[in-house]
């Protein structure tokens, strides 16, 4: 898929002697979308964006060293070793060791008058490599214009980290007016470097806007046009996090010393074996303590990490190096709230940084990009939606800008939880999104094109069907009558189902679920082989789908 | 000495009296001293006359040879294959046929057209014998087979007729051979572009790609041939379909004398039969019924491999003139990639067999084994060439030398490039005949042998006193190094002569190397250019800049002659604005003389203003920014005053004008111009050189005591790079005022330095050290770092944990009503 991008300019942040006008320039191939407001507490904002691009340009994939420079100097070495080898006679040897010593000499004072050359070619290609990089490779964020905040999403090349900064109008004085939506903005590497120029002292406006940059500048800008590879994965990928959001996440609060113990941690040290998880045991009314791997280095975290989960829990999570993007945060950070899904699983930090929210949700590890075998969606809500209800909720939402779910309710008059399962499915359809840290749900539309909820469902099942063997080995085992269950309890939370499956593979196992009342799975667990290796880091077994068919399908008859 | 005679071709063939188809006459001392006997053998039959003396003997002898001639016996050196076209074997008539075929021997016609009557399997040799000899007494009797089914008997009878120029029949067969053709060949015919039809070969059915090679060679026309020629090497011939037709082709044009197709078929088949061809499922010739065949195995590789050589041979025997030819057709095909991987005696090419036979087959150093028609070196030195040649029919090479040129050109194989070579180093005069441009074409010849011969024969062909502008011009369009260095040389010495002529510099300042095109810059800009031509150079000059580069820097030599001879030409023939178009819209060669024009521009200041003077002392061409940086320099009155414009050239991401701008701050405006906003903004740049200026600024503010302390530290404490923060520690230690305030407005200072990831160790020590002091000199300021403290008092730093947990304790102690956070136990 080619993300086409085309703006009046760059972005650029023109720093004055008293003032600095931060100007972003948006898509003009989008919906047309503005705000303008002056800046009243920029440092915030400015750690926030820094850490946003910090994830906007991270990529933590493994890429085998290049040792090709190492190779030459071996092959000199070798060379070098032949040409001493076949001389006896110890003159002549002298000899040619007193000419390599020369040569070097001599070397060496070429490379020290080609020196200045070097620097400078080294600079162009820097210079030429950065412009190529930033047109080819960076994804510019996507910026939604809320009616009461106006938040930045990013996600990592390596599609293993997403990241939203929301900043609330009440860190803005004199707005002078916005309109609500949803596109990009150009966003290069010299503008991260002029982020950093944005002061308290200084008036400091912001403006995003098609038209932002000549106002900024003065100047007729030139038209500025990207356009980037990108994979399908990458979309699915910014979807399946809100749906992560809608699962039954673990929450913990942290104190900015706590990242920063971990963060300094894994700086300091570097693990050089498997495995390099983070552990972290929650044990209800207890601090939370964390286990870096594999030296089983404990962090035990402080007073408000108190965990008010029912039962004990012990989380396995990866990729951790990529929390380290939180730093520029720690300073400013007041509250910092932790979402765990699960072992292997995604988990979600909110910074807040009052009114100045920083988002971040990792993958489950940094090669598990958030589509590729994390299938988070066959975690999530299984209640069948219909077109009617999902354009009800959609419009709704788009009609309020966010809302919460209580709010939703009460306008719709509608189930609470058909418009639950409608949500989620808006989520991951990228036109909607959940706010975590604000507890609210809202309307985003990632894509330009129009809102069509049979479309919607219909890019669902293709999904399911086309991205998930387990998924439909689990329709093919109970079409087959091979799954049954054996016991089915309803709890205060659902029900915790257990059964008996004969797979694809005909073996039978026990799988056992725990599902809340619209299906989202809270916990499962199988005997079989799949569940043993994986657990839930690939999503659920086949046998596990299966008997959440059966559940459901009981339901669905009143049963 | 004997004389054989032979029965005339008027006396029919195979008669029963075969025995007495030929006579020998021959002479023998009688008994008598001094006398001959004359003894004539027929057969089984014999008769002796004489004796004779010595004198008689020769006429008595002549008598009889009359004698014998009159009864139709004749002399002749091919009555001997006469004789064998009588045979009894087939494959004895045939190749009796095709020997006088090579001869030309026209007096076998009868015999052969006597064998036409009643053919055998030896009627395709005896058509392709009449084609050879070319006597048109032959056409009536070729002509019914060129109607005939069967492939190869029609195959041999055209190929006769093409030869025979029987132009009627040879239509006929166009005609009727035409509807063989799938239809979308037929229509590409209609185009006669050999590309054309050769793709339309391709993209037609698969199993009518082959009989469509065929018809279309046999058609003999240029473009069929071409087309022909062009769609094999695309096509797999170990298709069934393919096969058989293409070895049609391959007969047809040793049957034709087509080296081209000769020699690319030659090493196609080669190539597709070398690793065993394949298997299908085909129709049996004999029974009629389908089973899997080996198509193209290595037997039948071998065989036609055989034949190939053999054809090469006759060729050398029967028309030496053109063995050179075919012989250098079939070697141009092979490539270095051919090769496999040495085996024991076997090189890399042991499996070339044409390669090797017409290379190395005269040589001592392989040897061929007959039955895999494999070479093999003879043993371990033979590897390396001996250094004498080895090519078998060394003569014909030298005799008919004008193929070596071809070889050398268009050969792909290193080796048969070196053998060209040493052929033409035999032979430079085959050199005098090439063009330029296939002279130029053996500079890519990775040999050192061949650009000495290349450049020798250029220099041949050279006379500086009368130069060959048009050699030169065909040698201006190549970039191979020594003719860079022929060109300059030339160039050099007829520089009188080119110089003043504004068209050929124009023109040489466009060759496609960069050094002659410096060269040439470089001598027109050693004096000034002759008044009367400066203009029109000047002129043609500027229309070249117009458009963009063919490759980047192509107009480097152009700009440098504009800003060098012709600078004052150009100076006063345009004005400002065509200073900034360069500027704006050329490429960086053409910025770059802009730049350089402006420089010296009058007015330029005026026109421009210093705001966009600014704008162009960040270009990213050194020629604009020197201009831009000259200008403002120059006018002081600018930014004395007022010194926004240098700051903002401070912050240029250049450092040549960054040097200036701080130079001119440093050395030409007062500090208390310069005031605090603008120090502070040069100290936030995100570029480390301006910071340190900056940082230099703020310094002297402070020895001049005209800023206000608590401000700037403020200023300085929401600074978020790691190197503004000791310089702030520093100015904190000596400057900041005590009290509650002052200390409370940088409290972001700390915890920044605090929460840092990267500490340096010394920066935080002193900083704990700063807060503790500032902690302990009253209440207010101990609970205020006591709440400092308390976030960063958890740390898992030992170091760290133990100064701050210290720190808290005297804090506690000496101000027991403030409220720390105590460190967990």
């Amino acid at each position: 898929m080619e993300m086409e991008f085309k703006y009046s300019g760059r972005s650029a942040v023109v720093t004055g002697l008293g003032d600095t006008r931060m100007a972003l320039a948006t898509n003009t191939l989008r919906e047309a979308v503005f705000f303008g407001g002056e800046l009243t507490r920029p440092l915030p904002v400015r750690q926030a964006l820094e850490a946003l691009h910090r994830v906007v340009v991270s990529d933590l994939k493994y890429t085998p060293k290049d040792r090709e420079a190492f190779r030459a100097w071996l092959a000199e070495q070798d060379r070098k070793f032949l040409r001493t080898l076949g001389l006896k006679n110890e003159a002549l040897r002298r000899e040619l060791e007193e000419k390599e010593v020369r040569l070097d000499a001599l070397n060496a004072l070429r490379s020290e008058a080609r020196a200045p050359f070097t620097q400078a070619r080294r600079e162009y290609f820097e210079r030429i490599y950065t412009d190529a990089y930033e047109l080819d490779y960076v994804l510019d964020p996507v910026v939604t214009v809320h009616p009461d905040e106006i938040s930045f999403e990013a996600f990592s090349i390596d599609e293993s980290s997403y990241a939203r900064v929301a900043a609330k109008y009440d860190c803005f004085s004199g707005i002078d007016g916005f309109e609500c939506g949803t596109t990009n903005i150009d966003f290069s590497d010299r503008l991260h470097g002029e982020f950093s120029r944005l002061r308290s002292y200084r008036s400091t406006r912001l403006d995003v806007g098609a038209s932002a940059v000549s106002v900024a500048t003065e100047s007729h800008a030139p038209v500025r046009e990207k356009r980037i590879q990108l994979p399908e994965t990458w979309l699915q990928g910014f979807m399946q996090v809100h749906s992560v959001m809608t699962l039954g996440l673990r929450k913990i609060r942290l104190a900015p010393i706590d990242v920063f113990n971990i963060c300094r941690f894994l700086r300091r040290h570097r693990a050089k074996t498997s495995p390099r998880a983070l552990r972290w045991q929650l044990r209800p009314g207890e601090r939370t303590v964390v286990f870096v791997e594999p030296w089983d280095a404990r962090i035990e975290l402080s007073p408000a990490s108190v965990y008010d989960g029912p039962k004990e829990e012990t989380i396995r999570t990866w990729g951790r190096d990529r929390l380290q993007v939180l730093e520029p945060l720690l300073a400013d950070a007041e509250r910092i709230e932790l979402y765990l899904a699960g072992h292997g699983l995604p988990l979600v930090v909110t910074v807040d940084m009052d009114l100045v929210v920083f988002t971040l949700a990792l993958s489950g590890w940094t090669d598990n990009d958030w589509t590729g075998q994390s299938r988070f969606s066959l975690l999530s809500r299984r209640i069948d939606v219909k077109a009617e209800p999902l354009t009800a909720v959609y419009h709704a939402l788009r009609e309020k800008r966010y809302a919460t779910l209580d709010e939703l309710t009460s306008a719709l008059d509608r189930d609470r939880e058909e418009i639950r399962s409608c949500l989620s499915a808006l989520c991951q359809a990228g036109r909607a999104m959940v706010d975590l840290a604000g507890g609210v749900y809202r309307h985003r539309d990632l894509l330009l094109t129009p809102f069509s909820a049979k479309a919607v469902l219909a890019e669902q099942k293709r999904l399911e069907e086309d991205s998930d063997p387990n998924a439909k080995a689990a329709r093919q085992t109970v079409a087959a009558g091979h799954a049954r269950i054996t016991s089915r309890r309803p709890v205060k939370t659902g029900f915790k189902i257990t059964g008996s499956v004969r797979g694809t593979d005909n073996e039978r196992v026990r799988p056992l679920l725990h599902v809340d009342p619209e299906g989202l799975i809270l916990d499962a667990t199988c005997t079989c082989k799949f569940f043993r290796t994986h657990r839930l880091t690939k999503g659920p077994c086949e046998h596990v789908l299966a008997l959440r068919l059966i559940h459901m399908d009981r339901l669905g008859k009143g049963e | 000495m004997a004389h054989r005679l032979y029965r005339g071709p008027g006396l029919g063939v195979a008669s029963e009296e075969a025995v007495s188809e030929s006579a020998v006459v021959s002479r023998e001392p009688a008994t008598q001293a001094g006398q001959w006997l004359v003894r004539v053998a027929r057969g089984s039959e014999g008769q002796v006359y004489g004796p004779f003396d010595e004198a008689e003997i020769a006429t008595r002898e002549g008598e009889v040879i009359a004698a014998l001639e009159g009864e139709g016996f004749v002399q002749t050196p091919n009555g001997e294959l006469l004789q064998r076209l009588a045979g009894a074997s087939a494959k004895d008539r045939a190749l009796a046929a095709l020997r006088l075929g090579w001869r030309g021997a026209e007096e076998a016609i009868p015999r052969l057209i006597a064998l036409t009557e009643s053919p055998g399997e030896e009627l395709c040799s005896v058509l392709d014998a009449l084609g050879m000899i070319g006597n048109e007494s032959a056409i009536a009797a070729v002509r019914p087979f060129a109607a005939r089914k069967l492939l190869s008997r029609r195959r041999s009878a055209v190929e006769a007729l093409i030869r025979l120029e029987d132009h009627e029949t040879l239509a006929a067969v166009r005609d009727r051979e035409h509807a063989r053709l799938p239809l979308n060949v037929q229509e590409a015919l209609a185009g006669e572009d050999g590309a054309a039809i050769a793709d339309a070969v391709l993209s037609a059915e698969a199993k009518k790609r082959g009989v469509s090679l065929d018809v279309l060679y046999e058609r003999n026309e240029a473009h069929c041939t071409a087309a022909v020629r062009r769609a094999v090497l695309k096509l797999d011939l170990t298709h069934p379909s393919i096969w058989r037709y293409a070895k049609s082709v391959f007969k047809r044009s040793m049957l034709r004398g087509d080296a081209k197709t000769f020699g690319l078929f030659a090493y196609r088949c080669e190539r597709a039969g070398i690793t065993g061809g394949a298997v299908h499922t085909v129709k049996s010739g004999y029974d009629g019924k389908s089973r899997p065949m080996p198509i193209l195995s290595r037997k039948t590789s071998n065989k036609m491999r055989s034949a190939g050589w053999r054809y090469l041979r006759d060729v050398a025997q029967w028309r030496p003139e053109a063995y050179t030819l075919f012989a250098s057709e079939v070697l141009l095909h092979y490539r270095d990639s051919d090769g496999i991987k040495p085996e024991r005696r076997a090189g890399a090419f042991a499996d070339c067999f044409y390669f090797n036979r017409i290379l190395y087959g005269n040589g001592d150093r392989l040897e061929v084994d007959w039955r895999s028609l494999r070479h093999r070196f003879k043993n371990a030195q033979s590897v390396h060439p001996s250094g004498s040649r080895e090519e078998p029919f060394a003569e014909l090479w030298d005799s008919t030398p004008r193929p070596f040129l071809r070889l050398a050109t268009r050969a792909r194989h290193l080796e048969v490039q070196r053998f060209a070579l040493a052929g033409l180093v035999r032979h430079p005069e085959v050199l005098h005949e090439a063009t330029v441009e296939a002279l130029l074409r053996l500079l890519n010849v990775p040999l050192p042998t061949a650009a000495p011969l290349v450049v020798a024969e250029l220099e041949r062909r050279f006379d500086p006193r009368a130069p060959d502008w048009s050699l030169v011009e065909i040698l201006l369009g190549r970039d191979e190094e020594p003719v860079i260095e022929l060109l300059i040389r030339w160039l050099d010495e007829t520089r009188d002569q080119w110089c003043p002529v504004p068209e050929r510099v124009a023109r040489f300042l466009e060759s496609k190397a960069v050094s002659v095109q410096r060269r040439v810059a470089a001598w027109v800009n050693e004096a000034p250019y002759p008044e009367g031509s400066a203009v029109p150079l000047m002129e043609l000059l500027r229309a070249k800049l117009s458009g963009p580069e063919s490759t980047e820097g192509s107009s480097a030599a152009i700009a440098s002659v504009l800003a060098g001879a012709l600078r004052s030409t150009l100076l006063a023939h345009t004005d400002l604005e065509f200073d900034l178009a360069l500027i704006a819209d050329g490429s960086p060669t053409v910025q770059a003389l802009g730049g350089a024009l402006l420089a010296e521009r009058d007015g330029a200041y005026a026109a421009l203003g210093i705001v966009r003077l600014v704008a162009l002392a960040d270009h990213s061409i050194v020629n604009v920014r020197r201009a831009a940086l000259h200008l403002i320099r120059t006018h002081p009155d600018a930014w004395r005053q007022a010194p926004a414009p240098l700051f903002a050239v401070a912050e240029s991401s250049w450092s040549d004008s960054r040097e200036l701008a701080f130079e001119l701050l440093r050395t030409e405006v007062d500090l208390e111009a310069l005031g605090l906003d603008a120090a502070v903004r040069l100290c936030d740049s995100g570029t480390e050189a301006v910071r340190t200026f900056g940082r230099e600024m703020l310094v002297r503010h402070f020895v001049a005591g005209v800023l206000d302390p608590d401000e700037v530290l403020f200023r300085l404490a929401e600074h978020p790079d790691r190197d503004m923060w000791r310089f702030t520690l520093e100015l904190l230690e000596n400057h900041l005022r005590p009290g509650l305030v002052p200390l409370a407005r940088i409290e972001r200072f700390f915890t920044g330095v605090l929460f840092d990831l990267w500490p340096r160790r010394d920066l935080k020590t002193r900083t704990l050290a700063f807060l503790e002091a500032r902690a302990l000199s009253d209440g207010n300021q101990a609970d205020h770092v006591a709440r400092i403290l308390g976030r960063i008092v958890r740390t898992r730093t030992v170091s760290d944990f133990e100064r701050v947990a210290q720190t808290l304790q005297r804090i506690q102690h000496a101000f027991p009503d403030v409220q720390t956070e105590m460190p967990p136990a």
